[in-house]
């Protein structure tokens, strides 16, 4: 009989530990949603190296240049996805755009991610006081409409990229937190753990070294759903005007501006929204294989 | 069965009295409300009479104090841009953001429900395939973003619809559907896969054993048991839709409290704000207090 | 065509039935070539391991497998005369439940949680007997738990699954299958589940049920004891196919194929010379690359050339008693197939 230990224990690192062969692991390498990789490949090497493959400088307005159409309307390849209203370069506010909403991404859920693990973690092995006050808290803060409250801020403090990414973590981290706290209340009752605390193992020791990587997997798996759902706010609110301020080039701020376009310059909302639409598409895509490999629901 | 309705509800209100501290301290974090209420000509005397008409001169725990008391009885104070009750200002504008939330919210489940039940009784077919790529699209495009293809298309380009304002029915529609979209993705695909692991169970194997019609054998026992996880995520969509309302509402120029709550925020209207956002919150801790509520009469293993 | 006497007493006629699965692996053989015949009134036990093609068999012969990847290949499954692998699946959902019931292995997950057990009892009755009334409906259902024996069924008739324990369900599952007056029942593992003090007691009911009402039955177990206690005749499974057919008394004295020695070694804790306990070695096969040979072969202490070859078709080694193996047939002298017919 598997004893659940053994199962969970082994699997610390993501995937199963099966036995490596060659063919096992194309196989499971032919598994991943390429494409998906490919784009967040993409994303992120624009991301780090945006500014030097940047045609032009996005905030460069030349207004004699303006409403250029895209190299297959018609224009030159000098700016191959034409140029908006104020004669900026699309394809550099694009590229603009990427880093911006990868950095927000990121950060947010780098920092939430963190926060929610921490106090899951304390929240679901210490239980008693700890978890009472961090449940409560968790669930005033899921209540609360993050939209709202994120315009609110950025609205009382100012708007900018440190702004807005506090915001954000800080209107996230509960979500993280719940859904880890049931995890971890779950791994506290496996013999494991029990095994574990008999062997007279620290709290420290069981948190560090057994629960928390068993916790890795659904936080990747969440943190990746996560991403998607931060990029998607993040446009939101630069749309609304109230994210990352102008003149800073974002997705969101791009179609805000280009709205009044459409009809007469409608790449103008097409190439941010695409970009975005394709991105997030990736992210979920992605998420959704995640989950499929690392939940051990549906592990074979 | 009381015991968890009890349990519910002192944690609904806790959550409020957590929510009213939030709101608080969101209100008062932005620099000075009178700096925009008063021309930059005014002497400090005039100043700290305003403050002092206003409350802003006691000090913070007061302020709270004197603020959680009024949030009880819904009294925030008069909303500084309208000089109104603030209440009076946020229920005016209540109607139009309620029903474009009802009908967006009839729309998501209706539409999301089915779809995941027949792509999970279908599993693997074309119909299948296709719910899984509608709610995959659905959950990567944003709803301003849709809000604008919509208007693109159905308002610049063929003018059939309105762009903005509630006066027809017919402004309904883009909205809702903006609105919804988002909800209905996550819907369409938690049915679908609450659904599918019901119909892998034994107990669906055994109604199958006795001989039941198949469309017995989704809705009574099979739908019955899958909607349990989908009324929980109810909560979440909750959230959503006051959350999306606000994006919605402003593309589309929608007067309800969303739009309502940006010009708030811009303005430093400080009641109001407060006002929106506690009633917006409560509403929703009320709302999930109902639906859990709803989910304890539904499910016989909590009710007995 | 006529119909003899004794095949007018036959409920259940399996004959040639191969069942497989498609999977993303390769085509799984899981029931490959079996037959057998069930007469009215008789118990007949289907013994093996996990894997063996029990269940699938039973699944089949009521046509309900997992779609799309099980199909029914070939072969017949003769239910009162009618065969139901040609069957409409309409026609097969007047049966299930009615005529043919199932009794399966979990209680603990079979019954479905958010309704009354007297609300799911009522189901085959109001769908098969097409009775309305509440009350007789009512009536029905509490009289169908007392027959299974639990207390108070009046009570019982409005509680809810998870307030009963594991027995209870189970004696809960067994009235629904007899609701309807079945002439068969199939029993999946329906005590593997079950505490062993609470076996016997179900083992004994549906043994007086089944007394009591004349149905044929066929219980299905890994677990030869059960067997022995139910069953009137046995037939001895490994990798999808038959391997030895015979009454259960026979059956325990004088196992014939390899295979049901190794079993009965097993059961009865045998050592061998050097005080050891009879495993049998090796492991099942893969159902997915049987071949045409004997599929007990790489495990067989008596195994020939002939065996990974071809299947050995089935002798009769005395009336009632056949099995499939070339060593036996060899040390037995027979070697004529058994006929078919009759």
């Amino acid at each position: 009989m598997n004893s659940p230990a053994k199962t969970t224990v082994a699997s610390k690192s993501i995937g199963a530990s099966n036995k490596f062969t060659p063919r096992a692991f194309i196989t499971r390498v032919c598994e991943l949603p390429l494409w998906s990789v490919l784009v967040l490949v993409c994303l992120v090497l624009v991301g780090l190296f945006g500014p030097v493959i940047s045609p032009h400088d996005p905030n460069a307005i030349q207004l004699l240049k303006a409403h250029a159409s895209p190299i297959f309307f018609g224009g030159s390849w000098e700016y191959p996805l034409g140029t908006d209203q104020m004669g900026r370069d699309v394809l550099s506010r694009l590229i603009s755009g990427a880093r911006i909403s990868l950095l927000v991404g990121f950060a947010v859920v780098l920092g939430a991610g963190s926060i929610g693990t921490v106090l899951a973690l304390a929240a679901g092995y210490f239980g008693g006081a700890i978890d009472a006050v961090v449940s409560r808290v968790c669930e005033v803060f899921i209540a609360v409409p993050f939209v709202l409250v994120a315009i609110a801020i950025v609205g009382a403090v100012g708007a900018s990229i440190t702004n807005l990414v506090f915001t954000l973590i800080f209107m996230s981290w509960a979500g993280y937190a719940r859904v880890l706290r049931s995890e971890v209340l779950r791994l506290r009752e496996l013999e494991f753990v029990k095994l574990a605390k008999v062997a007279g193992c620290s709290d420290s020791r069981i948190l560090i070294h057994h629960l928390l990587p068993n916790i890795v997997n659904p936080l990747m798996i969440l943190a990746t759903l996560q991403l998607g759902a931060t990029i998607v706010i993040e446009a939101s609110l630069s749309f609304l005007g109230l994210g990352v301020p102008p003149p800073q080039a974002t997705w969101g701020a791009m179609l805000s501006e280009g709205k009044d376009f459409i009809g007469f310059h409608t790449s103008l909302v097409l190439f941010p929204g695409l970009a975005i639409f394709v991105v997030v598409l990736a992210i979920n895509l992605l998420g959704d294989w995640l989950r499929l490999r690392l939940d051990p629901r549906f592990r074979q | 069965m009381t015991r968890y309705l009890a349990s519910r509800l002192l944690q609904a209100i806790t959550t409020i009295v957590g929510i009213s501290l939030i709101v608080f301290a969101l209100a008062h974090m932005s620099g000075d409300a009178t700096a925009l209420l008063i021309p930059p000509e005014a002497t400090d005397t005039d100043r700290l009479a305003l403050r002092q008409q206003l409350g802003l001169d006691k000090t913070i725990a007061d302020q709270y104090l004197l603020f959680l008391k009024g949030a009880f009885t819904l009294d925030f104070g008069n909303s500084f841009r309208f000089g109104k009750p603030a209440l009076e200002v946020y229920t005016d504008r209540f109607g139009a953001t309620l029903a474009l939330g009802l009908v967006a919210a009839v729309l998501a489940s209706v539409i999301g429900i089915l779809i995941g039940v027949y792509g999970a009784v279908k599993a693997g077919k074309l119909f299948d395939q296709a719910t899984k790529l509608i709610a995959l699209m659905g959950q990567a495009i944003p709803s301003f973003l849709i809000g604008i293809v919509m208007i693109a298309v159905f308002a610049v380009m063929f003018r059939w619809l309105p762009t903005s304002g509630n006066r027809s029915w017919e402004s309904f529609i883009m909205p809702s559907i903006a609105l919804a979209w988002f909800s209905l993705a996550s819907l369409a695909r938690l049915s679908r896969s609450s659904m599918n692991d019901v119909l892998s169970t034994d107990y669906i194997k055994l109604a199958r054993l006795k001989g039941l019609p198949e469309n017995k054998v989704i809705w009574k026992h099979a739908f019955r048991n899958a909607a349990l996880p989908i009324v929980t995520m109810f909560s979440l969509q909750i959230v959503y839709f006051v959350s999306g309302s606000v994006i919605v509402e402003n593309v589309f120029s929608w007067p309800g409290i969303g739009q309502l709550s940006i010009q708030a925020i811009q303005a430093r209207d400080y009641p109001l704000v407060q006002a929106i956002v506690f009633i917006s919150s409560t509403g929703i801790v009320l709302l999930n207090l109902v639906v859990d509520i709803l989910y304890g009469f539904i499910d016989p293993r909590i009710s007995r | 065509m006529m119909t003899t006497s004794a095949e007018s007493s036959r409920v259940l006629e399996v004959r040639n039935l191969y069942t497989s699965f498609r999977t993303r692996r390769g085509v799984a053989r899981s029931v490959n070539g079996v037959s057998f015949v069930l007469e009215r009134g008789r118990t007949l036990g289907i013994v093996g391991e996990s894997g063996s093609g029990k269940s699938v068999t039973l699944m089949s012969i009521v046509r309900l497998l997992a779609t799309p990847a099980g199909r029914i290949e070939n072969g017949e499954v003769l239910f009162e005369g009618k065969n139901l692998v040609t069957s409409s699946e309409t026609e097969m959902r007047h049966i299930r439940g009615s005529k043919i019931s199932v009794i399966t292995q979990d209680p603990m997950t079979s019954l479905n949680p958010v309704y009354t057990i007297g609300n799911q009892l009522e189901e085959p009755i109001r769908q098969h007997q097409r009775i309305r009334v509440r009350d007789t409906l009512r009536r029905l259902a509490v009289g169908a738990l007392q027959s299974v024996g639990i207390p108070a069924p009046e009570d019982r008739v409005s509680s809810y699954p998870h307030q009963m324990s594991g027995g209870q369900r189970q004696r809960v599952v067994t009235a629904m299958a007899l609701a309807c007056r079945p002439s068969l029942i199939l029993c999946d593992e329906p005590t593997t589940a079950l505490d062993v003090t609470v076996q016997l007691q179900i083992l004994k009911l549906l043994r007086d049920l089944q007394k009591e009402h004349g149905m044929a039955m066929i219980m299905v177990s890994h677990d030869l004891s059960v067997i022995a206690r139910v069953c009137d005749d046995v037939a001895v499974m490994y990798a999808g196919r038959i391997v030895e057919k015979a009454s259960v008394s026979r059956l325990f004295e004088k196992p014939a194929h390899p295979y049901t020695r190794a079993l009965m070694r097993s059961l009865n804790a045998e050592t061998d010379a050097s005080g050891r306990l009879y495993a049998i070695e090796g492991q099942p096969p893969n159902v997915r690359n049987i071949g045409n040979g004997c599929p007990f072969a790489p495990r067989c202490q008596s195994v020939r050339s002939e065996c990974r070859e071809h299947f050995p078709h089935e002798i009769a080694l005395s009336p009632g008693h056949t099995t499939s193996c070339w060593a036996v047939m060899e040390e037995a002298g027979i070697t004529a197939p058994v006929r078919k017919s009759v």
